[in-house]
């Protein structure tokens, strides 16, 4: 019950730093020059038709009313249309079907890392200084050393050819998952084998293997039931966030395979001014990172009972 | 803690759960209408406009990447989409550049040229999204399209394009202040279902070239009033009447496009479905799906080229861009509006005086300029005047090979011995004047842009190599790319700066605007010391200039009106503009031309020439007339077929000229 | 030595040996053992060869990218090359003798770019990465022990966090224009916030221990407990995060330039050169312009991956004896 608590409160708490956090956006965006919502033909334009486009954008009020007025409108659960993104398009119907997108793409290669990743991680901790340890480490270094721009694009020009399909996504061609997932999971394999060979080996060198391996327990006992578990507590807690975050898409691989997800959104929408897209994007990635965050000090609660977050006695 | 431990598993579990469920809800496919095949073959006993080659493909669907999304839909409002492929216009203009009937089949002007009345062509019809017949095109659509352009609560950026008629600017006034106004006072007129009728505040010559821009385009009141806010928000909330209908639509996704099966010209309609793919890395993409067949079209990179010319096979699939009506030119800034620490007092000094602005003309090299942009044709590009060739003729005579300016178009004017002439003089008056050496040019670039990046390294190291670092320092400043111009060219924060313009309509006086007052925001050669009076308080017929003073009698802009004035006699209209533009580019050398558009090279599978062709409005964006060629065009066939055009042109021309015709008017 | 234990079992007991004072301060003193950690990790450090190799490589290659535009022969590196017989710049020149590393597009030398370029991103790397760790380590820290303030640390952090680093980014260059200066400063007011987090994280996991438990039955002051206890706990970890995150900035230079906002073509740096390769990457004959600056940002990648992975070796008390 005391967690429930714990919970609920700081959620409460989080309504207030989400709160804080649109409304600086929203003096932010203020801050840019308002030019760009007249077009391209700026140079052209009568003052009276500069006037009349702030208008319809609602832009020619001091900045305390619009700022009202958004929050009037927030409160009616009404985030408003997108103004230069989409003119007139409601800003969630911008965002919903690409989250599905990148959700799907970033699920899968979430799981692959996940699995390939540890379980490179492990391989290299029982062959350390052996072959296989020797050899993911060169993954690693590669996949660190060279930026991801370039072997993302490598991987999609030879890819498609030896493949012999085609270059883009496209929807219902299993195929074309392919590449696209692959590219997106090389950087976290090599990043979650890179920490789970790093924490393991920090709890190998501890007296709790000592004593199991004394007690006779065997070395895959070992690894599996103590190591793996202790190695992976810090891990714990970033998953929840990646999961979620798999929904706010890979800009650059979205952009190279044509990937109709959230990848670039944000950019692309600040770019444009789009005042009320940039606020629904930037609450959307509040709320998905207050939440990411509590899952992930959840989890790294239930993967290790030393750890607290409610007070207790003789703490501090 | 047991159960604290497994509570939070659960609670974990659960709300990851949720959210992927919540997720996968928005997750279904995207409704696609795949409607039945409706593609009505072309009439095949029409002769098309345009013999095709032996290579046409048997293909009629063409795919293309696109990188940058159309944003507003709303032809009546926006300015950045190109509605023409699914909207028609009153006329349209050929593959030789004429003017051809369209929507209208015929059309008169008064004597006066005040009043020109059109014959709607019956029986075309307003087409939805999903092919159904919706209503038919008549007359008052236009005056609909004029009414909502000109009503201030759309808040259309297109709406001083309509002011050439009469009443639509007292209207649209009144209409932004809120008043009372009465449409039936703006020259628009549906006096029949098929006959409409303009009536122009003053004769304009070139009205008929800027019917093709899209706020001449019709609109049916009858939807607009349906759809309400939502009009033309995607393609379900837009009616078309032209070549194709948008029959998908999803933003950052997808546009396909297929050919409306009623349209009326469907002899010269030989492509069937269009289909353009978003892609935001297109420009990296692109080049390589077009070598392997999957999209139609491509630009390849400048930084590619010398790898694509030198590969035999690549360079058979490859052509050279079609010059474009797009003139680049650097101006002198006259209103330095910047850090102290660039001396801009200095600045305003040297600006004004013309033996330092020639100085910089001969120390300009052209070539080397436009090389960052088409290394291997630049000489070709190199445009010494604002008004590009080829874009009108007076009496079978180019416009910039009239009397006034012929000799400066054709000459070459990089001539570093000239400059250091200009230099030695003006580096003697500018001492007189108390001018401090070197003269700092502040040059602020788009950081945005590689292109831009190379360009301002090479205009310092050539200014910098050509006329020494005692008499010039360039100093280049990065800027971010969103605000660029706002913050640097509009704000007279520069030197020196890159501009570009083209055409609206078909007139030179298109190629003033931006170096007059009346619509000018970018560059301040009004405020050129000699060339003006000027004076701190409102003055009849003063325009209020960027820094708040009232500007008349401006020597330029009296010279352009004076030649605007010229409306019954084109030749000696043409005439004066040329000596207009003789002033600023070559006596006074306010502004420096010195590219032509359409550089580099690219990959396509339709031939430039068989397109519609004009300098202005929205004709280039129609596929009516084109083939679809099996192995894309290469160099040698590119510059084949443009001798055959051009060789027609002039022989179109020619015949026109003798009939008496007037270009610009009557074709 | 034997003249010494000759000498020694000449003398008597009480030459040998005398009484003391007893010394209450000196009762509960243990053995010392002259163990200082920084000194011992240091040692194991350097105990190495390969970790001392590459120690000097990177401080070669540091030095060299300060010492190359003095070195005689060199050319500028924004320096447009024109070639003399046709007057037309030097596009795309292959590696040769007068250009080591070829040319670029607009025919700049490469060779001069890539350490003009090595120069300038190292700077940003180091600044960047050195300001946002000391800030990250102590508010990290501080946020991770002391329970009372974790509550209103979350919520600042949620503050800063939820704003999204692009919206951050873009903004910043937006306000101050593009320059080596403003990419410092917005990945430092980005970067930090994930280090303190970081910190945070391994702080509260070890927190608990018992022998933290046993510092505060001792009572220890807080701070003291932060820096004796919990530090050095999680150094190891720390230099590994450091030692990549200085390839992350590079990563993050790429992207930058990516989005337009990174440093302009102008300056130099790894970032925009890989950018600038990229483009031609698929082109064969134009090839190198990708892979000489790849190389170099592999070289200095690799050599500070493998540096923190042995720091972090040498760093835990276990492996000191």
């Amino acid at each position: 019950m005391e967690l429930v608590k714990y919970i609920l409160g700081r959620l409460g708490r989080s309504l207030i730093s989400l709160f804080l956090v649109l409304v600086i956006v929203f003096l932010l965006m203020r801050l840019l020059p308002v030019e760009t919502y007249y077009g391209d033909r700026t140079d052209r334009l009568t003052d009276e038709t500069k006037q009349a486009i702030l208008k319809d954008l609602g832009l020619d009020q001091p900045i305390h009313i619009q700022l009202w007025n958004y929050l009037k409108d927030l409160a009616h659960f009404d985030l408003g249309e997108s103004i230069t993104y989409y003119a007139g398009k409601p800003v969630w119907s911008i965002m919903a079907p690409k989250i599905g997108y990148s959700l799907r793409f970033g699920a899968a290669s979430l799981a692959i890392s996940l699995v390939l990743g540890i379980s490179l991680g492990i391989l290299m901790v029982r062959t350390k200084g052996k072959l296989p340890d020797a050899l993911g480490n060169a993954f690693i270094l590669f996949i660190n050393a060279v930026p991801s721009a370039v072997y993302y694009l490598f991987i999609q020009f030879a890819g498609t050819k030896l493949l012999n399909i085609g270059m883009l996504y496209k929807e219902g061609d299993i195929s074309t998952w392919i590449l696209p997932v692959i590219s997106m999971s090389l950087g976290s394999i090599a990043s979650y084998a890179m920490w789970t060979r790093r924490y393991m080996m920090d709890q190998i060198n501890s007296d709790y293997v000592k004593l199991a391996r004394a007690k006779g327990l065997t070395d895959k006992q070992i690894m599996v039931k103590h190591v793996l578990r202790n190695a992976f507590a810090p891990m714990a807690q970033n998953l929840p966030s990646s999961i979620i975050f798999t929904i706010s898409g890979s800009l650059y691989i979205e952009s190279l395979y044509s990937i109709p997800g959230t990848g670039g959104l944000l950019v692309k929408a600040i770019q444009a001014q789009d005042n009320p897209l940039v606020q629904m994007l930037v609450m959307f990635y509040a709320v998905l990172s207050v939440v990411g965050m509590l899952l992930g000090d959840l989890a790294m609660m239930a993967c290790d009972p030393r750890i607290t977050f409610t007070k207790k006695g003789g703490s501090r | 803690m047991k159960r604290t431990k497994l509570l939070a598993m659960l609670v974990c579990i659960a709300m990851v759960l949720a959210f992927v469920a919540g997720c996968q809800g928005t997750d279904a496919p995207a409704k696609t209408d795949t409607p039945a095949n409706p593609n009505t073959p072309a009439n095949p006993d029409a002769t098309p406009s345009v013999t095709p080659q032996a290579n046409v493909s048997d293909e009629t669907e063409l795919t293309y990447l696109f990188s940058s999304d159309v944003t507003d839909w709303n032809y009546l409002v926006a300015t950045s989409n190109t509605p023409a492929m699914y909207i028609d216009s009153l006329v349209e203009y050929d593959y030789l550049g004429l003017c051809q009937p369209c929507l209208a089949e015929s059309w008169t002007r008064s004597e006066d040229g005040l009043v020109w009345t059109f014959k709607i062509r019956e029986g075309v019809k307003w087409m939805t999204y999903d092919k159904q017949e919706y209503a038919e095109v008549t007359a008052q659509d236009w005056v609909t399209s004029a009414q909502y352009i000109l009503d201030a609560a759309n808040a259309s950026r297109l709406a001083d394009m309509m002011f050439t008629i009469a009443g639509a600017e007292e209207y649209y006034s009144k209409s932004v202040a809120g008043e009372e106004c009465d449409f039936s006072t703006v020259g628009v007129k549906a006096l029949d279902d098929y006959t409409l009728e303009y009536t122009l505040k003053a004769p304009v010559p070139y009205f008929l070239s800027s019917l093709t821009y899209k706020n001449f385009f019709p609109a049916n009141a009858q939807f607009i009033a349906e759809c309400g806010d939502m009009f033309s928000t995607d393609h379900e909330t837009m009616l078309y009447c032209g070549e194709f209908i948008m029959s998908n639509y999803v933003p950052q996704q997808i546009i396909e496009s297929e050919l409306n099966p009623t349209y009326w010209d469907m002899a010269n309609m030989h492509i069937t479905k269009i289909t353009e793919i978003y892609n935001a890395e297109a420009s990296t993409v692109e080049p390589e799906m077009y070598l392997r067949g999957e999209v139609n079209s491509c630009d390849v990179p400048t930084e590619q080229l010398d790898e694509w010319l030198n590969d035999p096979e690549k360079y058979d699939m490859i052509r050279p861009c079609r010059p474009s009506f797009y003139a680049y030119y650097y101006m002198f800034n006259f209103y330095p509006n910047f850090d102290e620490k660039y001396e801009p007092e200095n600045w305003k000094l040297a600006v004004n005086n013309v033996n330092f602005r020639k100085s910089i003309l001969h120390a300009f090299d052209k070539v080397a300029m436009v090389e960052v942009d088409d290394p291997y044709n630049a000489e070709a590009h190199v445009q010494n005047t604002v008004t590009p060739a080829d874009f009108i003729s007076a009496a079978g005579v180019d416009y910039t090979q009239l009397d006034a300016i012929s000799q400066f178009a054709n000459s070459t004017t990089y001539n570093t011995d000239l400059a250091n002439e200009y230099k030695a003089k003006a580096i003697e008056e500018l001492t007189a004047a108390g001018a401090k050496f070197p003269i700092i040019i502040y040059t602020p670039y788009n950081t945005g842009s590689t292109y831009d990046t190379q360009r301002v390294q090479v205009f310092e190291q050539m200014l910098e190599r050509n006329l020494g670092t005692d008499y010039i320092d360039v100093i280049t400043e990065g800027y971010a790319d969103t605000d660029y111009s706002n913050s640097t060219m509009r704000a007279g924060n520069y030197c020196i700066m890159r501009s570009t313009w083209m055409a609206d309509y078909l007139d030179p006086l298109s190629y003033t605007d931006p170096f007059r007052i009346v619509q000018n925001r970018t560059n301040f050669i009004y405020m050129a010391e000699g060339f003006c009076k000027v004076s701190d308080t409102y003055v009849e017929g003063s325009y209020e200039g960027k820094d708040g003073r009232y500007y008349y009698d401006i020597v330029y802009d009296n010279m352009v009106e004076e030649a605007n004035s010229e409306y019954v006699d084109l030749n000696k209209r043409y005439d004066l503009f040329a000596e207009c533009e003789n002033w600023l580019v070559n006596e006074m050398c306010m502004v420096i031309p010195y590219m032509r558009g359409g550089t580099g090279y690219m990959g396509s599978s339709l031939m430039p020439f068989e397109s519609q062709y004009a300098a202005f409005g929205a004709s280039s964006g129609r596929y009516k007339y084109q083939y679809i060629y099996t192995d894309g065009i290469n160099t040698e066939e590119y510059y084949e077929a443009y001798e055959a055009w051009q060789e027609e042109r002039a022989a179109k021309i020619a015949e026109l000229d003798a009939a008496g015709k007037v270009f610009g008017v009557d074709y | 030595m034997s003249n010494v234990m000759k000498k020694m079992n000449n003398m008597s007991d009480e030459e040998l040996f005398r009484f003391i004072e007893f010394d209450s301060s000196r009762a509960e003193s243990t053995a010392y053992s002259g163990y200082s950690y920084w000194k011992s990790t240091f040692k194991v450090f350097m105990s190495k060869r390969s970790t001392r190799l590459i120690l000097y490589f990177l401080i070669a290659i540091l030095l060299f990218t300060f010492v190359q535009p003095y070195l005689p022969g060199q050319k500028s590196p924004t320096e447009i090359f024109i070639n003399p017989e046709t007057g037309r710049q030097y596009r795309s020149l292959q590696p040769n003798s007068e250009f080591w590393f070829g040319t670029n597009t607009i025919g700049q030398d490469l060779w001069s770019r890539i350490w003009s370029g090595t120069r300038t991103t190292m700077l940003i790397a180091v600044i960047a990465v050195a300001s946002s760790t000391i800030i990250g380590i102590i508010i990290g820290a501080i946020w991770g022990y002391v329970r009372v303030l974790d509550r209103l640390f979350t919520e600042i952090y949620n503050v800063i966090n939820n704003v999204p680093t692009t919206v951050l980014r873009m903004l910043i260059t937006y306000i101050m224009k593009p320059s080596v200066g403003t990419l410092i400063f917005a990945m430092c007011l980005t970067n930090w916030v994930g280090m303190a987090k970081w910190i945070r994280n391994l702080i509260i996991i070890i927190r608990d221990r018992e022998y933290n438990l046993a510092s505060r039955c001792l009572g220890t002051p807080t701070r003291r407990v932060i820096v004796k206890n919990l530090l050095p706990q999680i150094v190891s970890v720390v230099m590994l995060d450091i030692a990549l995150s200085i390839p992350g900035v590079i990563g993050s230079e790429v992207f930058l330039t990516y989005i337009g906002l990174g440093l302009p073509v102008e300056t130099p740096s790894l970032g925009n050169l890989i950018d600038e390769g990229r483009r031609v990457m698929m082109n064969l004959s134009q090839t190198y312009q990708l892979v000489f600056p790849a190389i170099v940002v592999a070289a200095i990648t690799v050599s500070f991956y493998a540096l923190g992975n042995k720091f972090a070796d040498a760093s835990d008390p276990r492996n000191h004896v």
